[in-house]
């Protein structure tokens, strides 16, 4: 097939122009939206601190029925925010680490947090001794509060935390590992895909400049990842345990996510952000 | 068909890498000869002097003006019989402006211009507004190409966003509380809860002066009414002021404090969705100490019937520090100078000011000399001058040629 | 053109063996060189002209630690069985003499049919080396009250602590002893730690064990230095390493000198660090390139440090006080900030990639089998590991197992065997 000279020529230019093919959004269009995900942020912090505050009470109380109750659903308000709360790594660690991050497991001094009363309330079934983790919780989440309020929001962190949010998902909720004791799962699921399309919504107007086919895309495999979530909502509002997710649930849930964290981890890009 | 078809022949490579060389170096010709020619063209400008404005008792004379994008001075001469102030504005937003420009008097504002249509205010709130047109210069276009990163920016500018959706959240919590103390017609709690109220008010202020409409219906003073007090346009904190201080009553006064909530609602809005670029989130504390140092701090006349003026230049205090904290790590990198001499008089006026502190708030106004008012209004001013230092020092002007929201 | 010459044109083609289809290929211009005359068969043993490399086994240190490090390694960790120093000594004796062998390579002893064979055979009747080193060291709990070493206990071998980010298994953790194996290929590995395994079944049990690999290249170019091989993050992995053929900073750097604060007996030894690391890699290769670049601290293609050409470049920190050329938190300005007194903590890397499974989640488990080895422990990998800790490359890691170590000084002749030394220097301190 012959091509013109100019067409050549054309061709020729593009492929010599640097790979970075992406406007960056003005920087000026990014404000609204990042000081938006900071009050969306503030606004999830204190309803996590009103929330452990009732939680930590019932645990505190020996009312085991309730703290099993509110332990699922406080949670859902640190999920939906967790790359933010990454950032302070010494409280991300007593708030939400895992069994498996301590050597001495259970045992570990150094083991606090959500998972650490989880472990008492859903596999000891029992309140005893908690008081210090839980007053310790409180403590955190207040403190959490306090250093968000005083963090100026690095744009690029924001627009990633949807790619951190999926990949949460993908290396750890998939599984049903990160609730092992409770199986809880579910409401973390939820929390993490929330925060993520949170992100999205705001940044919806950039990003839709940017490409708007990407924007169609990414709603659509949100949309599937929902549909499947849905199905094990119980009547109360809240989610089935994990071990009731079937096996064709759990690979209707992989694809998406997957692919969801593979676009979302070019949202930087697209908006021009490191 | 057995004959292999030849394969196909491109041209060589390196007569295409000429091709493509010499579209490039065109292109390039091209802008050179048309940036030179903008260079000439402002060369043969004249230099501006300032620019006459003179304020009559219902008009400006002149009420159209052009001038060249970039620094100008505007001379207005005050003609008529009352104090005036005169504003540039951008749509609603104030750029610049001089309050208090005293009658028989004249002042000179200097502006810095970004080429594009503005209105100019001409006295009292009821006159016609006059229109200023500012056409580009080849420099204007130069700093508009010139693109500095503004991406360091965003993490201020987003948290004084943020800084100012929680204030004015708490503003209109203490306006909603003022309300129903005048519903519930309790004088005593009413006047317990307007400093608070102006306390929160004054934290924005340097934000909220931008939108001229709105601030006017909230913070505008008797005197830039016809009919002054008894103007029935007064309304907002004042109105509410002169009937809790002066008048000692709380009649007619529901209607006012309704409307003020109603306001500073709105006022919340306006605020968010307004963007803000670098060099305003210094200028507009720079304007209001400006304000503070010429005007308010020796008249008294801001809070003329409350005399509670000290409580309000605390908070303009509070909102200067907060935007100078959030430019402290851009500062400390790039004009370290310049933000040791912000803090010194940060720290100076805060001193000054603290003097005035009793167990409750702040010394009534009215106790207040005229030599202590001439110090914090020298504070003030040391502070204004010192925080004029950060537009240059981190070329903030520059930065937003591309993003100003016209 | 006419039959004759059409024909002609036909059997060339089929001479040729293109056959009917060459017809299509007429056309198109041969890209490659046809293949050789006779195509290899399906399960034919893939051929290698470097089964006979070998390295002497005796030498004042090991081998395995200095030595070109080749495609395959494997890190065995030991628990050791034996009741007594006596058994101990029998531990390291028959080590010694299988180690010598498996490294020299020679003809399996044959025994009588009805036997099970003495040796699983996988490299056939005659072993072969194949550039095969195998580096003892032994655990901070060889040194525990069942053998009375205690009081020779190199000076600053501790069992392994937690850092921040790690977490560790307790299944593959921590060791009586350790196996370094290497090789040119897995097999000759495996050969050697069955052969092991086979002869001391009353003195080792394997506690965890973790095979790696590193992607060969073409031979460097003469007077072009060669390039470090690639870790599973698409970077080079041991640029900047000290120059291990330079004897002096060997001394300096690797090897526990005679006359130090560690017992005699640990002289020409050093310590080994091992890490098992895993890589987060889907995650990895999700993250924009810029920033996999600005995290490394290095150019993903070449290897440079930023701005550079070449990998072997060295970077000047000191023009980039605020790093804005190599970020202050980059993973190799973290590691190595090259300062004067960050020279005291520098390391010898030898690490492998290593391959395992899929997780419950369904993502990919690999990462870094990470070996280093230093005169002094707490100077080099626990000083170079604590600057490290909360780096941004952390996101993408997860040690979760591993182990300190102390690697024997080497066997010197054949009077000595491994382990020797230390032996004699605890019979010494009993007796005296």
């Amino acid at each position: 097939m012959k091509k013109s000279p100019l067409a050549l020529l054309l061709t020729l230019g593009l492929l010599n122009t640097p790979l970075s093919a992406f406007a960056a959004t003005a920087p000026m269009d990014l404000v609204g939206p990042v000081s938006d995900y900071k009050i969306y942020v503030t606004e999830q912090l204190d309803e996590l601190a009103s929330h452990t505050r009732q939680f930590t009470e019932a645990v505190k109380k020996g009312d085991l029925a309730t703290a099993q109750k509110l332990y699922a659903p406080t949670r859902v308000y640190y999920e939906s925010i967790e790359p933010i709360a990454e950032l302070f790594s010494d409280l991300d660690a007593s708030i939400d680490s895992r069994v498996d991050d301590h050597e001495k497991g259970v045992k570990a001094e150094d083991f606090t947090g959500f998972h650490r009363i989880e472990y008492s309330l859903f596999s000891e079934k029992s309140t005893q001794g908690l008081g210090e983790l839980a007053d310790g919780l409180d403590k955190d989440v207040k403190d959490l509060q306090t250093r968000v309020a005083g963090l100026t929001f690095p744009p690029e962190k924001v627009v990633g935390g949807a790619a951190a949010l999926l990949e949460e998902v993908a290396a750890t909720k998939i599984s049903g590992e990160e609730d092992r004791y409770s199986h809880t799962d579910l409401y973390d699921f939820q929390g993490n895909i929330d925060g993520a399309k949170k992100i999205v919504d705001l940044f919806r107007p950039q990003i839709e400049k940017q490409d708007a086919a990407f924007i169609a895309k990414v709603d659509k495999n949100f949309v599937s990842v929902n549909k499947v979530l849905a199905k094990y909502i119980t009547t109360d509002g809240g989610f089935e345990t994990y071990d009731k997710v079937k096996d064709n649930d759990r690979k209707a849930l992989v694809g998406p996510v997957n692919t969801l964290a593979e676009d979302l981890s070019t949202l930087r890009g697209k908006l021009g952000l490191n | 068909m057995p004959n292999q078809t030849s394969p196909q022949a491109s041209p060589p490579r390196a007569l295409l890498w000429a091709v493509a060389g010499s579209v490039i170096v065109m292109i390039a010709a091209g802008g050179l000869f048309y940036y030179s020619s903008q260079r000439a063209a402002a060369k043969r400008q004249t230099h501006p002097g300032e620019v006459v404005v003179t304020i009559h008792p219902h008009s400006c004379e002149p009420n159209a003006l052009t001038v060249p994008a970039g620094r100008a001075s505007f001379r207005i001469v005050n003609r008529s019989d009352r104090a005036v102030e005169w504003e540039i504005l951008d749509g609603v937003l104030v750029l610049e402006e001089r309050e208090n420009i005293a009658p028989g008097l004249s002042q000179v504002i200097n502006a810095n211009l970004l080429p594009g249509d503005y209105a100019i205010t001409c006295g009292l709130l009821s006159n016609p507004r006059g229109t200023l047109h500012v056409t580009p210069t080849a420099a204007s276009e130069a700093a508009a190409q010139a693109k500095p990163s503004m991406v360091a920016f965003i993490g201020p500018l987003s948290e004084f966003r943020v800084y100012l959706s929680s204030q004015s959240t708490a503003l209109i919590k203490a306006v909603n509380a003022l309300e129903q103390a005048i519903a519930a017609g309790d004088l005593s709690q009413a006047q317990a809860l307007y400093a608070p109220a102006r306390a929160a008010y004054q934290r924005i202020a340097p934000a909220a002066q931008r939108l001229a409409e709105l601030d006017n219906a909230i913070n505008a003073r008797a005197d830039y009414f016809e009919k002054r007090e008894q103007d029935p346009a007064f309304a907002g904190f004042h109105r509410i002021e002169y009937a809790l201080f002066q008048q000692r009553t709380l009649d007619a006064l529901a209607p006012v404090a309704q409307r003020l909530t109603q306001d500073v609602t709105t006022l919340k809005q306006q605020l968010l969705a307004q963007s803000l670029p670098p060099e305003q989130l210094v200028s507009i504390v720079v304007r209001n100490l400006n304000s503070l140092a010429e005007v308010r701090a020796s008249s008294g006349e801001e809070e003329r019937y409350s005399h509670t003026d000290l409580n309000g230049f605390a908070a303009n205090l509070d909102a200067t520090r907060k935007v100078v904290d959030l430019l402290r790590p851009l500062l400390s990198k790039s004009a370290a100078g310049v933000l040791q001499k912000v803090d010194s008089a940060i720290t100076a006026l805060d001193a000054d000011l603290n003097g005035f502190k009793l167990k409750d708030g702040y010394a009534s106004y009215d106790t207040v000399s005229a030599e202590q008012r001439k110090q914090i209004a020298d504070k003030a001013r040391t502070l204004a001058n010192a925080l004029d230092g950060i537009d240059p020092a981190l070329g903030l002007s520059g930065l937003s040629a591309e993003d100003s929201n016209r | 053109m006419n039959d004759s010459e059409n024909f002609n044109l036909q059997r060339r083609r089929v001479l040729m063996g293109m056959g009917a289809a060459g017809v299509a290929l007429a056309g198109a211009t041969l890209s490659c060189p046809a293949m050789a005359a006779s195509p290899a068969q399906v399960t034919e043993a893939p051929s290698s002209d470097k089964t006979e490399d070998r390295h002497a086994f005796h030498g004042r240190h090991q081998t395995g630690i200095v030595t070109p490090r080749p495609a395959s390694g494997m890190l065995v960790s030991f628990d050791v069985l034996a009741s007594d120093r006596q058994d101990l000594e029998r531990l390291f004796r028959t080590l010694n003499e299988r180690i010598a062998f498996l490294m020299k390579g020679g003809p399996v002893t044959q025994v009588d049919p009805k036997l099970p064979p003495v040796d699983s055979g996988i490299l056939g009747p005659v072993v072969t080396p194949d550039n095969l080193t195998i580096t003892v060291s032994v655990g901070e709990s060889l040194f525990d009250e069942r053998f009375g070493l205690a009081a020779v206990k190199p000076k600053r071998l501790i069992r392994m602590v937690g850092f921040p980010n790690d977490a560790l298994e307790a299944d593959c953790c921590h060791g009586d002893l350790s196996l370094q194996f290497c090789a040119n290929t897995t097999d000759t590995n495996i050969h050697a730690l069955r052969d092991i395994v086979k002869n001391l079944p009353d003195l080792l049990l394997v506690r965890w064990k973790q095979e790696g690999s590193v992607p060969p290249q073409a031979p460097a170019k003469p007077g072009v230095p060669a390039q470090s091989a690639r870790n599973f993050l698409g970077f080079r992995d041991g640029s900047a390493n000290p120059n291990s053929n330079d004897a002096k900073v060997m001394d300096r750097i690797v090897w526990v000198q005679p006359g130090s604060d560690e017992p005699a007996w640990a002289a020409n030894g050093s310590y080994q660090a091992v890490r098992i690391i895993r890589n987060f890699v889907e995650r990895w290769d999700r993250t924009p390139l810029q920033e996999q670049e600005s995290i490394l601290g290095r150019v993903k293609s070449s290897g440079a440090p930023m701005g550079g050409a070449h990998e072997t470049e060295v970077p000047d920190y000191a023009k980039d006080p605020q790093g804005k050329l190599t970020r202050l938190d980059a993973h190799i300005r973290l590691a190595n900030p090259r300062t004067a007194a960050s020279q005291a903590n520098l390391i010898l890397r030898r690490p492998f990639n290593y391959s395992n499974g899929v997780n419950k989640n369904g993502q990919l488990d690999m990462g870094l089998l990470f070996i280093c080895y230093q005169a002094d422990l707490q100077k080099g990998f626990i000083t170079v590991q604590t600057r490290l800790n909360g780096e941004p490359l952390e996101e993408y890691l997860k040690p979760v197992g591993g182990g300190y170590f102390f690697t024997l000084p080497g066997v010197t002749g054949d009077q000595d065997f491994i382990g020797r030394s230390l032996l004699d220097a605890a019979a010494a301190k009993t007796t005296a």
